[in-house]
């Protein structure tokens, strides 16, 4: 951490389970809805996340002091490569993890507007998913049995791609 | 304040909101989703619907890198099969990237490229004992193939040489279809220098389906050159020539929507003009002794000249541009390059191109496969 992180205001936010984090308000300000709070001034020193367990908001918080702490591409125009390169495997440290964290992790993002953790995580599903078959999505992404096709219905999706299928 | 309600653990998928799916979906190949629709009832709905469709398409015409497709002589056949040619590996050529079409051999044993769409390759291939072509639309992305076996609303037992037939392929836009445009051409004869003769067009609508249907209003040009048209915007324009020396020519352009002709005149003092789209315009491309090669921009009816490439010398044979803006054509010693104009960067491919017959189309994966075709596919 930077000597002038210490001296910052400092943000708490509290997981579903009760857990209570504190971190750099210019961590905070990586979500953008957590930046409308602040800047509406509505939100209260602790900000509560009734949607978020301890474990996700850990590994966001990781991703947002990660991004917070990088120069951003807009400041400058000529930022090292290194940092680039730093920044991408983090990402791609960060996304090596089970598929039900992955996606508490991009309904979080999703709910906490965090764009660049939003993509990262689409992109980490796309790329287990790709190349895969219909059943075996299903078994990855444990989609719901009641979301299932009638038997009906799946002949009839397969009939009309059924070039797909060769 | 609290902020949010946890929803139920065990299937968390259900609850991502659909515009996040929608990005998830976007990035996968076009095959792959199309196989995706039917995982569950929610994707199903997702996928099929024509706006995530337009928005895939889009998605891979920005991200993905340009893969060129190159067909020979306009044509493929065993001998020149399809080559595809991936830019970001210049020295790299993939013939085997795509699965090619199968035309009947038995019948035929050519395809000849007639346009391309939004991903679909229209060409057409000649059947014996059958006068005309058979058309096929084929997705590369989704290898499906479909013929458009349909009824000829014209018999004309009285074909000979001087009767000429080309075809032209567009999408429309405003009523989102796909058309096929036939153009029959028969020479009366040459006196001084002007030529005689009658043009009948005949249109065949995949949303409509079912024959072709005639269209009246060809402007009176002599006589029609058929390697040069492009679609843009639902409009198909292509080169005529007006007179017997073939030095004169003309634009005509067809609204695919309202199915009229109209006539654009060519930009002032250009040679050679090949036809092409920039910025989702109709563009001109003509490159003249000692001063490179111009590009003209239709602007609200008006030509607008954009820029001049001068740095390939006089001896390029320009082929259009790509869908991010890059200039494609045939160096002096026949090879295929694209330039880019942001890096200012030429990358060349090992494409040998002799002729200038030769039609060259970007690879996107597409989704797009009108319902109409559903009932024709072959395989």
């Amino acid at each position: 951490m930077s000597t002038s992180s210490s001296s910052s205001k400092k943000i708490v936010l509290k997981s579903a389970d009760n857990e209570t984090f504190e971190i750099d308000e210019i961590v905070a300000l990586e979500s953008q809805a957590i930046k409308n709070m602040i800047e509406d001034e509505c939100a209260d020193n602790v900000i509560p996340l009734g949607n978020i367990d301890s474990k996700t908001l850990s590994k966001i918080i990781e991703y947002c002091k990660k991004h917070a702490e990088s120069p951003k591409k807009d400041d400058n125009a000529d930022i090292d490569e290194k940092a680039v390169e730093d920044l991408k495997s983090f990402d791609a440290e960060f996304a090596k993890v089970d598929m039900p964290l992955i996606q508490d992790i991009l309904m979080a993002a999703n709910f906490l507007n965090i764009d660049n953790l939003i993509g990262l995580m689409c992109r980490t599903i796309a790329d287990r998913i790709k190349g895969k078959t219909p059943e075996e999505i299903r078994k990855i992404l444990n989609i719901n049995k009641n979301d299932l096709l009638s038997p009906e219905q799946e002949a009839k999706a397969r009939e009309e791609n059924s070039w797909a299928f060769d | 304040m609290c902020l949010g309600k946890r929803p139920g653990k065990d299937n968390m998928i259900r609850h991502i909101p659909e515009d996040v799916l929608w990005n998830i979906f976007i990035c996968l190949p076009a095959k792959q989703v199309a196989q995706m629709r039917c995982v569950s009832k929610p994707w199903n709905a997702i996928l099929s619907q024509p706006s995530f469709i337009k928005s895939h398409l889009d998605h891979h015409l920005t991200h993905d890198d340009e893969i060129l497709l190159v067909f020979l002589y306009g044509e493929f056949s065993t001998r020149y099969p399809v080559t595809a040619h991936p830019a970001r590996s210049p020295i790299l050529q993939l013939p085997n990237l795509i699965k090619l079409p199968k035309v009947d051999t038995s019948s035929s044993d050519k395809g000849y490229f007639i346009g391309s769409a939004n991903g679909l390759i229209c060409f057409s291939s000649n059947q014996l004992g059958f006068r005309d072509p058979v058309i096929h639309i084929w997705n590369p992305s989704l290898s499906a193939l479909a013929a458009l076996y349909s009824i000829a609303s014209t018999v004309d037992d009285t074909v000979d040489d001087n009767d000429h037939m080309w075809f032209r392929f567009g999408y429309d836009p405003i009523n989102d279809d796909y058309k096929v445009v036939k153009v029959m051409f028969r020479l009366g004869g040459i006196h001084l220098d002007t030529i005689q003769g009658s043009v009948k067009v005949e249109v065949y609508s995949l949303k409509r389906g079912g024959c072709w249907q005639s269209v009246n209003g060809f402007p009176s040009i002599s006589f029609i050159c058929n390697i040069d048209e492009v679609c843009v915007d639902g409009h198909l324009y292509w080169n005529c020539y007006v007179n017997a020396a073939w030095t004169q020519k003309t634009i005509v352009d067809f609204d695919l929507g309202a199915e009229t002709f109209s006539e654009i005149s060519i930009p002032d003092c250009i040679g050679h003009v090949v036809l092409g789209v920039l910025f989702q315009k109709l563009c001109v491309m003509s490159c003249i002794y000692n001063s490179g090669c111009e590009v003209w921009l239709l602007v609200d009816h008006k030509w607008v000249r954009h820029h001049v490439f001068r740095q390939f010398g006089d001896w390029i044979d320009p082929i259009g541009f790509t869908s991010k803006n890059a200039f494609l054509f045939i160096t002096f010693d026949n090879r295929l390059a694209l330039y880019n104009p942001d890096a200012a960067e030429v990358k060349l491919f090992t494409a040998n191109i002799q002729e200038s017959d030769t039609k060259v189309v970007e690879y996107v994966e597409s989704l797009v496969w009108p319902p109409s075709l559903r009932a024709n596919m072959e395989n």
